[in-house]
């Protein structure tokens, strides 16, 4: 199915929950359960957290849903949620912070092929830029749906995405030099 | 126009920055490791929907839902006004013969219907024939339709001047370089009035609504459009005067308005082969002024000279696409004489190429089988961004391009910006390469001289940075595109087919209200100083 016809499923499907159908909420939910965690994962480090936030924002999507007045923006309304629900929870730790919340700039933990100096560029990249990056290239958000949800100004996002994209793109042309001089 | 291919260049650049190849989103996903949802977030989730209540709270909002319903009504009877006011607006006739709403707007339309519009000299209102009064007949008021064309008013005042204003589409107002009439006349409108005796009518007066500001005129006299041609619709006025001709429009009763239009067509920027575009009738009504107000009707009169109708606007935009290869379009080479070339480059062929994407070009000229030059359009706003000086000129006439600027690194000459060609609506890249037909080649501290002649050289367009070969042979495929361009043009000028209007035509008097058919079009072979 087409971009349209998943949209238009969305839609039809967030009409059938907010009549009360809770088949349909968790349809609903289930569709976006990939896109809730990258969007996640952008703002918080632990899996446990991660858990915690999508959680709440699934309890408060269900009692909330039937205030929404244009289904088209079901998305959009949802990730605004979740983003409230991850800083919530970064607020009720502050204070309390584990040493795993540092922010991550030692070596990869993961055991993943990724280059150095892609990872490098990756976490030199802020949390904003990686949050911006995520709803736009791998939860396909329109820029003025980022802009609302983040409250910044349209450019703004353009100029984060050209940046963050820019920085990525030389780290991996330049790993891919490197292994071709290597090989 | 520099301002807009900057913003046109930028929006572009940030198009591609902000695509979402799915390359790089499969890279990301995998750098952050989000690739899939972990399977301890999927169990948890679904934990947290068995515990959810059975049924979301729904709310009912009678209130709300009533005034939904108010509101999709309201909108539905505007729309529904909106509708029956442009009905009114185009076909006012009929739109006065509705049942129910008919009579209101009679009563509106003979309110607004303008007064001042009775003529006074020659024809006095008795003396109109009984067939042409207004409401009656073969003619209707105006506005009056032809295809694409509208004749928004006519009016004919004391001193006999006949003024028009019309409204007409895309009707490539490109240049002015075409004197008619003792005026300079916008090349590919020539708007002629002729009566049914034959007596032809020149316009003694031509003006773009409110946009005074488009003209200019250039060195030699000869009136120019500047850079910011209007897109869509223009509105023209048009005057006809009883002194610029040996007859009185107050001896006639009527004529024959048609607008011819010789589009530059596909090739205009590289070759001065007009001939294929020929003319062609762009609208045509026929006019009454023997009644108390000047009256119109669209007819097809041009048939009966075997004139052809121009194809339905967007014919051209399907057709530029359907010419791409690569996303390219070779338009043409040209020797240009020595005499008007810019000063380094000497005797020089133009290679003219159109396209639609923004990539970094090269233009390979071969002679026999030998590679012997190459010649690179680099991007200007880059060599700008990175300090590089790039020799820039005013406009060179002779590239044809309209006022675009031509550049010169080394004794490379290119120009390179968009254009919109004529009916198209749409923009394209323009490339022109000014190739040096002679040049100079140091080897051994020996020069060599080596001149190109036409026939030998064969030009290849390549993309710069993949060496994508976008056009094989630009001169063969320009001429091979020409022709099927002209070939499928005339196939889409067929005669028009709508069928006229039989029940009001029937109605005229023979005779009467029948001109005889247009003489030739003004400007054909003789009078056009194109190229």
């Amino acid at each position: 199915m087409g971009k349209g016809g998943k949209a238009v499923g969305t839609e039809h499907l967030v009409r059938k929950a907010q009549n009360g159908d809770k088949n349909a909420f968790v349809a609903l939910m289930r569709e976006q359960e990939l896109s809730l965690y990258r969007a996640a994962k952008a703002i918080l480090h632990r899996e446990e957290d991660v858990e915690d936030a999508i959680q709440e924002t699934v309890c408060k999507a269900f009692q909330k849903l039937p205030d929404l007045r244009q289904p088209k923006f079901f998305k959009t309304w949802l990730t605004r949620i979740l983003i409230n629900c991850c800083y919530d929870l970064l607020r009720q730790q502050k204070g309390l912070m584990p040493l795993e919340l540092l922010p991550e700039t030692g070596a990869p933990d993961r055991d993943s092929d990724l280059s150095l100096d892609v990872r490098a560029a990756l976490d030199a990249l802020s949390e904003n830029d990686r949050l911006v990056m995520t709803l736009f290239y791998l939860n396909d958000l329109p820029v003025r749906d980022i802009a609302q949800t983040l409250a910044i100004s349209e450019s703004a996002v353009k100029q984060r995405l050209v940046h963050a994209r820019r920085r990525f793109r030389n780290a991996y042309e330049e790993r891919e030099e490197e292994s071709a001089y290597e090989s | 126009m520099k301002a807009e291919r900057a913003k046109h260049s930028r929006e572009s650049r940030e198009r591609r920055e902000l695509r979402r190849d799915r390359e790089f989103r499969e890279e990301l996903a995998r750098a952050w490791d989000v690739e899939s949802a972990p399977r301890s977030l999927h169990r948890a989730l679904e934990q947290t929907y068995a515990q959810l209540p059975p049924e979301l709270i729904y709310r009912r909002r009678p209130l709300r839902s009533f005034l939904r319903g108010v509101a999709g009504a309201g909108a539905v009877c505007a729309a529904a006004c909106l509708a029956l006011f442009c009905l009114n607006l185009t076909e006012p006739r009929l739109a006065e013969n509705l049942p129910l709403v008919g009579a209101a707007f009679q009563s509106l339309n003979s309110k607004l219907r303008p007064q001042e519009d009775l003529p006074s000299g020659g024809v006095e209102p008795s003396q109109a024939p009984e067939s042409s009064q207004v409401g009656e007949g073969a003619l209707s008021p105006l506005p009056v339709r032809d295809g694409e064309a509208q004749l928004l008013s006519a009016s004919l005042s004391r001193d006999g001047v006949l003024e028009l204003e019309v409204q007409l589409p895309f009707l490539g107002l490109r240049s002015y370089d075409l004197t008619y009439g003792g005026e300079a006349m916008p090349m590919g409108i020539y708007p002629q009035l002729a009566a049914k005796d034959g007596t032809l009518f020149t316009p003694g007066s031509l003006q773009l609504k409110d946009q005074d500001s488009y003209f200019a005129t250039d060195e030699n006299g000869r009136i120019r459009l500047n850079d910011d041609i209007p897109q869509g619709p223009v509105t023209l006025y048009l005057g006809f005067s009883a002194s610029d001709s040996h007859s009185s429009l107050f001896e006639h009763s009527g004529g024959v308005l048609t607008f011819f239009e010789s589009g530059d067509g596909l090739y205009s920027g590289a070759s001065s082969d007009y001939e294929f575009a020929g003319h062609r009738v762009a609208a045509e009504f026929t006019l009454d002024w023997s009644g108390e107000r000047v009256t119109a009707r669209p007819s097809r009169e041009y048939e009966k000279q075997g004139l052809r109708r121009l194809p339905d606007q967007g014919w051209e935009a399907e057709e530029w696409n359907s010419f791409l290869e690569n996303g390219w379009l070779a338009a043409g080479v040209e020797v240009v004489p020595r005499d008007q070339a810019p000063d380094v480059c000497e005797t020089y062929f133009r290679v003219s190429v159109f396209g639609q994407d923004e990539r970094r070009l090269r233009l390979d000229c071969y002679y026999g089988d030998d590679l012997v030059r190459s010649m690179e359009a680099v991007p200007v706003q880059e060599m700008e961004e990175a300090g590089v000086q790039v020799r820039e000129g005013p406009s060179f006439p002779d590239l044809n391009i309209g006022d675009q600027n031509w550049y010169q690194m080394d004794d490379c000459c290119w120009t390179d910006g968009f254009t919109n060609p004529t009916r198209t609506g749409k923009f394209y890249r323009q490339v022109v390469f000014a190739v040096p037909v002679t040049w100079y080649q140091v080897e051994d501290g020996t020069a060599n001289a080596y001149a190109v002649k036409r026939g030998g050289a064969r030009f290849q367009l390549v993309d710069a940075d993949t060496g994508e070969v976008l056009l094989e042979d630009v001169e063969a495929q320009a001429e091979k595109g020409r022709e099927d361009f002209l070939s499928r043009w005339n196939e889409a000028c067929r005669p028009d087919t709508q069928e006229e209007e039989p029940a009001v035509e029937s109605s005229v008097p023979s005779g009467e209200m029948a001109p005889s058919p247009s003489p030739l079009p003004p400007g054909s072979d003789s009078q056009r100083e194109l190229g």
